[in-house]
């Protein structure tokens, strides 16, 4: 889906010429063995009945490692929300869920994923996915799973497992928290070899553990190559090169694709290739992707705006462990799965927020203020206050929902970033950029 | 005239039903004028406490906070926002979080000394972290409260979160973690008989033939007891239910009996339950009423969930709710049970519970309709909501779903729908009462 190959008109009314390759880098070669893989993981799913697998539909921010080692095929309904959203089908869906009474403020992913569920019908095999076998929600990311997973799981009929976290203002996790989180997940395990009929070897749990751990280091590292200017790669590739660490972390292959990513974009930074050459603003993306509306993205190319990090594929660095880990992979699966970004602390975020900003040398923030995900979005405006008071920077938010394109105006959102790049231009022509520049300009107005 | 729709002499229980009124307009002053009532320092001082100490939602343990010197004051929102709050949560979070942050950011909780936040669901949480950076109070707490409540180590996992709470609060009292269990029996003891005298008005309002209050009198009743100091309180309840004991249940077979063959069924007000989150204003529940209904019993957070076990809830163990099964806690493990044994509110798993006590209530209460008044934007109950619908219509019993936005129903629209939806059940009434339908 990846849709790059950004032409050139229009683009320059805000900036002026630089010296560098004038035509932006066309799609990324691993692109192709992107969709050779998620083609694969989606036959492998449809597949997996007739190959006596078991599978289960599993929450992006459930310790998947267990499933992996135990030979069950993961399934994710959110990853299946944002194809509807890129494959611009959402409503589609989304109002079968609204007819049965889904009220329509309701997550769009939940909304999609369930009238898919009801209709059996979806624009991949032309049904919907296939049934689960088991199904596990962890909470980590918001309560909207732990009810959209609670429907489905009635739908069908399935033994549903709830891993419950607990609230991380601040880390730590306190040692009752981890131990509360650590019996959930004996009890997951347990629950996994009930109701699949496999056994969970230990030394296989470790081997998909380094696998996920050598995921997010290379994951890391391609990450780090957006630091470069030109940056070689923008939220586009991100947003869809991420697929593989959510739905295959801890396999071998997703191990070699990122390998082969992260080579693809050394080459490109130390050519100055990437899909803005004349950059002239770096932004940092929080929240997720407008899925039904890349060509937004491509509008901010088009004026010279670089996405060069997001907090939500940024978010996906956090599931590594170390050798020590190895020791009590259960635990180490408490304390990791506890902390993921989407149950922490305002200022924990922030922090994280911060650092991106500082280390990818970011000249704005964009906020994607996003309808569907309350526990995403709700603490955005703190985290502009933060960006624009300890940083200098400006912010701009949209108004949007990740896939459902009629909680969004085109024509006022592209106004709000021209009004946002003019103040970036305006910063750049009085000489601040970054950090250095006055606190608060531009505000949270665009 | 003052005969009763099977001709008895109904002077009496007027009388009666006129001291309950009387004694209910009382208890709903207090609630009209809260931020007085709460304003007045002297009065708690007076009573031997340090302060106040706002709470949300029905998972924040009163006890301790009581145990720490504190009286407890429920947070709800005030109709009406003017904007402070669009500063800091978008207008999509739940419309019950924005409203009581919007209050506290116009300074109406700047009395307060602090305030307990339990987890529940994603807005609140959100609404916690703002109203900690910018309420100026002196004492926060986010309490964690487990989603699952059948998770391996709850009830230590419960007891251990609220130990972390009385740490808080012995902390800011000045009498350490050890002060605040020590007090703990007595004022779960208070706890205690407070819930039980509400249970007993709830009951007797679900299973009486003659609800002896109104659903928008039982809402200001529960309403009082969240502002009011609470051994006040228990005595006023207490004086309240014995004259509800006084006026009695009424004969089967009277006007508000509601049941088919209760003579001319059009005139008889139709039985209701309620369910929904939190219900900030009784005006709410008259303009249901005003149709022709009664609401006999509810699955509110300001109501059954706030009180009442799902033991209870479903007609089990005795069927006086509030304290059955789990009696007077003297610590927290106690404590921690109770807590996790109330009717589960939607940001917990798993929904069984939830669905027996609202199906129960209904049951019990001879309910000829539900009515789900759902806050806007408040996910978890939305999500809930077409399975419940479900459940009820199994049953046999219609629902009617209609959405509450700062605090209050959009009356035009909300009363045509409920005037469709009382036809409606008057009508499947008419059929019963023919010999016909439901057979
Ligand atoms: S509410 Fe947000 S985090 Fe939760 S499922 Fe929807 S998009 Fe994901």
């Amino acid at each position: 889906m990846s849709d790059k190959t950004t032409g050139t008109s229009g683009a320059t009314e805000l900036r002026a010429a630089e010296p560098g390759p004038v035509k932006p880098a066309g799609r990324l070669k691993a692109d192709a063995d992107l969709k050779q893989l998620m083609g694969k993981y989606y036959n492998g799913v449809f597949w997996a009945h007739r190959l006596h697998r078991p599978i289960a539909w599993i929450t992006s921010g459930a310790p998947v490692e267990p499933l992996y080692a135990m030979g069950i095929t993961p399934v994710y309904p959110e990853n299946y929300g944002a194809i509807l959203g890129s494959r611009k089908c959402a409503v589609e869906y989304c109002e079968i869920a609204e007819g049965a009474g889904y009220s329509r403020d309701l997550c769009s992913y939940a909304r999609g994923s369930i009238g898919s569920m009801m209709a059996d019908r979806g624009p991949l095999n032309g049904r919907g996915l296939p049934a689960p076998d088991v199904l596990i929600c962890a909470k980590n990311i918001c309560n909207v799973v732990v009810k959209w997973w609670e429907v489905m799981a009635r739908h069908y009929n399935k033994p549903l497992f709830i891993l419950d976290t607990p609230y991380v203002p601040e880390e730590p996790v306190k040692p009752h928290q981890l131990e509360f989180v650590r019996g959930q997940l004996e009890e997951m395990i347990a629950f996994l070899e009930k109701h699949t009929k496999r056994r969970l070897s230990r030394s296989r749990l470790v081997r998909v553990l380094e696998n996920s751990t050598k995921t997010v280091a290379l994951w890391e590292e391609v990450q780090r190559y957006r630091q470069a200017s030109p940056s070689p790669s923008s939220a586009l590739d991100m947003f869809t090169n991420m697929a593989p660490i959510v739905a295959i972390r801890g396999t071998d292959a997703c191990v070699k694709y990122y390998r082969k990513l992260a080579d693809e974009l050394k080459e490109r930074a130390a050519h100055g290739v990437g899909p803005v050459p004349n950059e002239r603003y770096r932004l940092v993306w929080d929240n997720i992707a407008i899925w039904h509306n890349f060509r937004l993205m491509k509008y901010f190319h088009e004026r010279g705006a670089v996405f060069v990090g997001e907090t939500y594929t940024n978010a996906w660095g956090e599931y590594s462990f170390s050798p020590e880990d190895y020791k009590d992979p259960i635990m180490a699966m408490a304390r990791q799965y506890s902390g993921v970004l989407l149950n922490v602390g305002p200022e924990v975020r922030l922090g994280r927020l911060l650092k991106m900003a500082r280390d990818y040398r970011a000249d704005g923030v964009v906020f994607h203020s996003n309808r569907s995900c309350k526990t995403y979005s709700l603490s955005q405006y703190f985290l502009a206050r933060g960006v624009q008071e300890q940083l200098g920077l400006p912010t701009l938010f949209i108004e949007a929902d990740m896939t459902d394109p009629r909680a969004y105006a085109d024509a006022a959102t592209k106004t709000r970033v021209d009004a946002f790049l003019e103040i970036l231009e305006g910063r750049k022509e009085a000489g601040g950029v970054g950090a250095t520049a006055g606190a608060g300009a531009g505000g949270r107005t665009c | 005239m003052s005969q009763d729709i099977a001709g008895r002499d109904d002077r009496p229980r007027a009388a009666a039903r006129q001291e309950v009124a009387r004694q209910v307009a009382e208890l709903a002053a207090v609630y009209a004028d809260r931020r007085a009532y709460l304003a007045d320092a002297a009065r708690f001082k007076a009573a031997g406490y340090r302060g106040t100490i706002g709470y949300f939602c029905t998972y924040a343990p009163e006890e301790l906070i009581l145990a720490a010197g504190y009286h407890p004051a429920r947070i709800v929102a005030e109709p009406g926002m003017v904007g402070p709050v669009d500063g800091h949560l978008q207008s999509f979070a739940c419309s019950f979080a924005r409203g009581c942050l919007d209050q506290a950011l116009r300074g109406h909780y700047d009395g307060l000394d602090g305030v307990v936040f339990p987890a529940t669901c994603d807005s609140l949480r959100h609404a916690a972290e703002i109203w900690k950076r910018n309420v100026p109070q002196r004492f926060f707490h986010f309490m964690n409260f487990p989603s699952r409540l059948d998770a391996p180590g709850v009830a230590e996992y419960t007891a251990r979160e609220m130990a972390d709470l009385a740490e808080a609060l012995g902390a800011f009292a000045g009498v350490g973690a050890a002060g605040v269990l020590a007090k703990l029996p007595e004022t779960a003891a208070l706890m205690a008989e407070v819930r039980a005298l509400l249970g007993r008005l709830w009951e007797a309002r679900l299973t009486w033939p003659l609800p002896p209050l109104t659903g928008t009198e039982a809402l200001s009743v529960f309403l009082a007891g969240v502002v009011m100091e609470r051994r006040e309180y228990r005595d006023r309840l207490a004086r309240l239910v014995a004259a509800v004991e006084a006026l009695g249940p009424g004969a089967a077979g009277d006007a508000a009996a509601g049941g088919a063959g209760a003579g001319d069924a059009a005139s008889v007000p139709v039985r209701l339950v309620v369910t929904g989150g939190v219900i900030e204003d009784p005006a709410t529940i008259r303009l249901v009423e005003e149709s022709g209904a009664v609401v006999v019993g509810d699955d509110l957070c300001t109501g059954t969930r706030s009180f009442v076990t799902s033991e209870a809830a479903t007609g089990g163990a005795g069927a006086v709710a509030g304290t059955a099964g789990a009696g007077s806690p003297a610590d927290l493990s106690g404590l921690a049970r109770l807590y996790l044994a109330k009717v589960p509110c939607p940001t917990k798993h798993p929904i069984d519970r939830r669905v027996d006590s609202l199906l129960g209530t209904a049951r019990r209460g001879r309910a000829a309709g539900v009515v789900f008044l759902l806050q806007k934007f408040c996910e978890t109950h939305a999500f809930d909501q077409p399975y419940l619908t479900s459940r009820l219509t199994e049953m046999g019993l219609p629902s009617l779903v209609l959405e509450v936005e700062q605090g209050r129903l959009t009356e035009g629209q909300a009363g045509t729908r409920l005037g469709a939806f009382l036809e409606m059940i008057a009508g499947r009434r008419e059929v019963a009462a023919n010999g016909g339908a439901s057979r």
